[in-house]
């Protein structure tokens, strides 16, 4: 049996409840899957379910249970969304978290994925670079997993006095967040420059900055702390992947190639 | 001077500094003042090309400096760009740093201006303004100056998340030889009243939560590698004696890189020691974290460190005789010891076997670096190797790979912290995410497991 829902978290939760009440075998699709061809039944959203079957889940299989669902739901990994069922239907018939069942492939899968989401929304609280545009602090991402419902707290709470916005290109949605307000995540007309219009949604004021003089600042200072005797790309690359250096403001690279082309030149290393 | 140029000169001259965590503080942020928080396991916010991590703002108050010491670019008898920041202007800098999410704060050391108490002034005056005149909240690491009074380490203290004092060179003789300006006393003392003040505050703070907090993220230090004789057993055990006598919370090694000529020292011309500084990373793990003591670590009668083999493989390779270990019985102790098992993977064993009966098959999901621990192991009795290897086989097998690569400080990712209950971010949806969610309080409850479970219900 097939299961189609809305695409919302909320609407998964139905469909995986709706699943989990049938024996095995219900697959769940999400909006763009491409239809299978067998028939498919609908399951619509059910409003406030998140937070019930979130406190549910926890108090019954233990309190990490409901993070890992929603950060491996999150991941948008193929295949995930029916491994999830599965990971909640051994932790419901063992009555225990799974996840350190890890021989089992749903529970592999689950754990993976959430990790995976876990760990792009950690390196995404330090690789947000917000470029000040007029009062308007403006972050653009292009994260592999949907971690923007994850950054939205810690930058509302760190950075409270501040309007920022933070587009995640992919998926056109923007964390917004008005100076001393709550944040909201909205999305983004697609083909708009996402700038302009969360100019104006964020309610920020006036025309936008040229240059920020600090952006010079941070890429000399960049610059200025790599060790030419200890250069690493590699050790460098696997702690922040090239696909993450396109909206960054500093340029990592940079110290590595002026080594590769003072040695090619035969010039001494710097003094 | 403006101030990008001094930031250049600055920063280049704070880059050897291996500390740059921003770990061991949480504070959030307080609604209506200021800006910033703090994250218990620290954020990293970008990566230099040597593989480095940047988290704070590191840079010196001035690299104008009246000593001379021999291995250091900033000794007074050099000749290199000197520069000073204002306090106001380094913490207007660190404020709009921090508001673009650069950095999560400010690293803040110096040279030695006139005398250790003048400098640690300036030092507390900057971060003083930045604290009290721009609300910031975020991460502060201040290294004290060696022989300032006990009065401007209590100042610091109170203003700065972590206060640690630079111990450099492993050994008295060193010290005296190299810095003839510093004094053993001075770097220990400092260190002491820090460990006793901080757990002071510790009891002060149970007692009365509003009392200041005094270096909430503890103290730190740094030593040198390479440029002294000292061996990787002086150097391990001193970090040991340092972790338990003030309660450090990180010793950092960095290896020398040679920069002035001196008789005592290498040769400007040779290499940096990154192989012997990564393995004397991986020493100082295993004491943290995997319960070794330092004499286990180094092998009686050899001084230093096997560069072939990481050192808990070369342990287990002069203890073959207590291994294979069976996997399903083994204790959380003696899995720790097994070379490719980690303190995250040891974790996993202990709940995955409880729940199920654990095959060799089953090893590698759970973390398990196969490549080395299947010399070491039996799972359900079977060896999880092909066949059992001479001694110097298996040494040539288990050789890592890093000797060949240059390597940089061992920087652990957050998931390999003992406990660390992984990222920092997010648990179930929250405010915003669905913002009209009806409290889970007040709905009845929705689901019983059985309703769950039953097809059809
Ligand atoms: S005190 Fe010694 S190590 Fe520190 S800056 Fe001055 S010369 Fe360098």
């Amino acid at each position: 049996m097939f299961l189609r829902y809305d695409g919302t978290f909320e609407g998964f939760l139905t469909a995986a409840a709706a699943a989990l009440r049938a024996p095995p075998g219900v697959c769940l699709l999400r909006p763009d899957d491409p239809p299978p061809l067998l028939p498919v039944e609908e399951a619509p959203a059910e409003a406030g379910l998140a937070d019930r079957l979130g406190a549910y889940l926890a108090e019954r299989l233990g309190p990490e249970v409901p993070a890992t669902v929603y950060q491996a739901w999150l991941s948008g990994m193929p295949g995930v969304d029916d491994a999830i069922v599965g990971f909640l239907r051994i932790g419901l018939a063992r009555r225990t978290d799974p996840s350190g069942l890890l021989q089992d492939p749903t529970v592999r899968t689950t754990v993976k994925a959430a990790r995976r989401t876990g760990r792009e929304a950690h390196a995404y609280l330090g690789l947000v670079r917000f470029r000040l545009r007029g009062s308007l602090y403006f972050a653009e991402i292009e994260p592999d997993t949907d971690v923007l419902p994850l950054l939205g707290d810690h930058f509302a709470e760190r950075f409270h006095d501040q309007t920022f916005a933070i587009h995640d290109l992919r998926r056109n949605r923007a964390v917004l967040h008005p100076a001393g307000g709550g944040w909201e995540i909205a999305a983004v007309g697609e083909g708009t420059h996402g700038e302009e219009g969360l100019d104006a949604r964020a309610g920020a004021a006036g025309a936008v900055a040229p240059v920020d003089g600090f952006e010079a600042m941070w890429r000399r200072y960049f610059d200025a702390m790599a060790i030419e005797e200890r250069l690493n790309p590699g050790l460098q690359r696997n702690h922040m992947p090239k696909k993450r250096w396109r909206h960054l403001v500093e340029r990592p690279g940079a110290a590595q190639a002026a080594s590769d082309a003072r040695r090619a030149s035969g010039a001494p290393r710097r003094p | 001077m403006d101030t990008i140029e001094k930031l250049a000169i600055l920063g280049d001259a704070a880059r050897f500094d291996a500390s740059c965590s921003s770990s061991g503080s949480s504070r959030s942020a307080s609604p209506g003042a200021g800006v910033g928080s703090t994250v218990a396991g620290g954020i990293c916010h970008s990566w230099t090309d040597d593989g480095r991590c940047i988290s704070l703002l590191k840079v010196l108050l001035t690299n104008h400096c009246d000593y001379d010491c021999a291995y250091c670019r900033n000794r007074s008898s050099n000749d290199v760009p000197r520069a000073a920041f204002r306090p106001e202007e380094l913490a207007m800098l660190t404020v709009e740093f921090y508001r673009r999410n650069y950095i999560e704060g400010l690293f803040l050391s110096s040279g030695v201006v006139r005398d250790p108490d003048h400098t640690m002034a300036l030092m507390i005056e900057t971060v003083r303004v930045l604290r009290e005149e721009h609300g910031f909240r975020g991460y502060v690491h201040v290294k004290v100056i060696p022989g300032c009074s006990q009065e401007a380490v209590e100042r610091i203290g109170l203003l700065a998340d972590r206060v640690s004092v630079n111990v450099e060179l492993p050994s008295g003789r060193s010290l005296t030889a190299l810095a003839p300006q510093k004094t053993a006393a001075g770097i220990e003392a400092p260190m002491g009243y820090v460990a006793a003040r901080v757990a002071a505050n510790r009891d002060e703070l149970v007692r009365y939560r509003g009392a200041p907090a005094f270096a909430p993220a503890g103290q730190s230090t740094q030593l040198i590698v390479g440029a002294t004789p000292d061996s990787d057993a002086q150097v391990l055990r001193l970090s040991k004696r340092l972790y338990g006598r003030f309660a450090l919370k990180r010793v950092f090694y960095s290896a020398y890189i040679p920069t002035n000529e001196h008789p005592l020292l290498p040769a400007v011309s040779s290499a940096p020691p990154l192989l012997r500084e990564h393995r004397l990373y991986q020493a100082d793990w295993l004491m943290r974290f995997y319960r070794f003591d330092a004499e286990e670590i180094v092998e009686p009668g050899k001084p230093n460190l096997d560069l072939d083999l990481d050192p808990k493989t070369a342990w287990a390779m002069r203890h073959l005789d207590l291994f294979p270990v069976e996997v399903n019985r083994a204790d959380y102790e003696t899995l720790l010891r097994v070379p490719g098992i980690g303190v995250v993977s040891a974790q996993r064993v202990l709940a995955a076997r409880r729940l199920a009966r654990l095959r060799t098959e089953d090893l590698k999901p759970l973390g398990i670096v196969m490549k080395r621990a299947r010399f070491f192991l039996t799972a359900g009795g079977r060896y999880a190797a092909e066949r059992v290897p001479q001694a110097d086989e298996l040494r040539l097998m288990l050789a890592d790979a890093v000797g060949q690569k240059g390597y940089a400080p061992l920087q652990l990712r957050i998931e390999d912290l003992p406990g660390a209950a992984g990222p920092t971010v997010g648990a179930f949806p929250r405010a915003g995410a669905f913002a009209d969610a009806p409290s889970p309080l007040a709905a009845p409850a929705p689901f019983a497991a059985e309703r769950l479970l039953l097809p059809g219900a």
